[in-house]
């Protein structure tokens, strides 16, 4: 699962927390789009010589 | 209501008592330090150094609502992408749309709206340098700006932004524009003064 750092500065503490809500949600929808232009890119064919 | 002890160039020392928890020093009459119940105006306060080593952000929240410049620091720091790293900016939650502004690195310029970039189009296997600064120009109004480098010997990222929060500043994050870059190297802390 993907996490992030938190520092709480009034508190004093660092903690590590897993992505939830909204924040997973672009998380994953990031790497659907990602996926997407790297499949995008394979499919391109690249140019011949002398085009 | 404020206590207040004022140093002052006709009366000398002048001392004002209350029951509102909060002290004024003042020189001569103005006012140059605050002291209250939710922190201390006119200091330069540091963080506790984290190790960028895991995570896709990095959050420092609960800043003072009288802060007016922050500077965040970056020492041999590290993803494992080439997805721009970024700061952003907020008010109860992270702003991650509206910044107007953009970076250079070398011949190459563009803007950015989604955050300060500390560091363009870097190699996994980069480690960046430097800091960024934001400062509060008036009201919720924030201007950042930054000067990074790498290990690699190239040239350096500058770049800066204004982002007008709907509130009092309280948070500061770490993070790259696609979100799914892991931190795997290096440190970074921030100060904070008002």
């Amino acid at each position: 699962m993907p996490t992030k750092i938190i520092v709480d500065l009034a508190a004093g503490t660092t903690t590590e927390v897993e992505l939830e809500g909204a924040e997973l949600e672009a998380y994953n929808a990031s790497l659907a789009q990602q996926a997407a232009e790297a499949q995008a890119a394979q499919e391109t064919p690249a140019p011949t010589e002398g085009e | 209501m404020t206590a207040i002890i004022n140093a002052s160039t006709s009366s000398g020392l002048i001392t004002t008592a209350d029951t509102s928890g909060t002290l004024a020093l003042q020189s001569n009459g103005t006012t140059q330090f605050t002291v209250s119940s939710t922190g201390a105006y006119g200091q330069l306060k540091q963080g506790t150094a984290v190790a960028s080593t895991s995570g896709t952000s990095i959050d420092f929240t609960s800043l003072p609502s009288w802060v007016k410049r922050i500077t965040v620091m970056f020492s041999g720091v590290s993803t494992n992408g080439s997805s721009n790293l970024q700061v952003q900016i907020g008010s109860g939650s992270v702003t991650t749309s509206g910044y107007v502004g953009g970076y250079s690195r070398g011949t190459m310029a563009s803007s950015a709206t989604s955050g300060l970039v500390v560091q363009a189009t870097p190699a996994a296997a980069s480690l960046y340098f430097g800091s960024i600064v934001f400062t509060n120009i008036t009201s919720n109004t924030w201007v950042g700006s930054g000067n990074t480098i790498t290990n690699a010997s190239d040239a350096a990222t500058l770049s800066n932004c204004s982002l007008a929060l709907g509130g009092t500043l309280d948070r500061i994050r770490i993070t790259t524009v696609n979100g799914t870059d892991t931190f795997d190297a290096g440190s970074i802390n921030i100060m904070y003064e008002g």
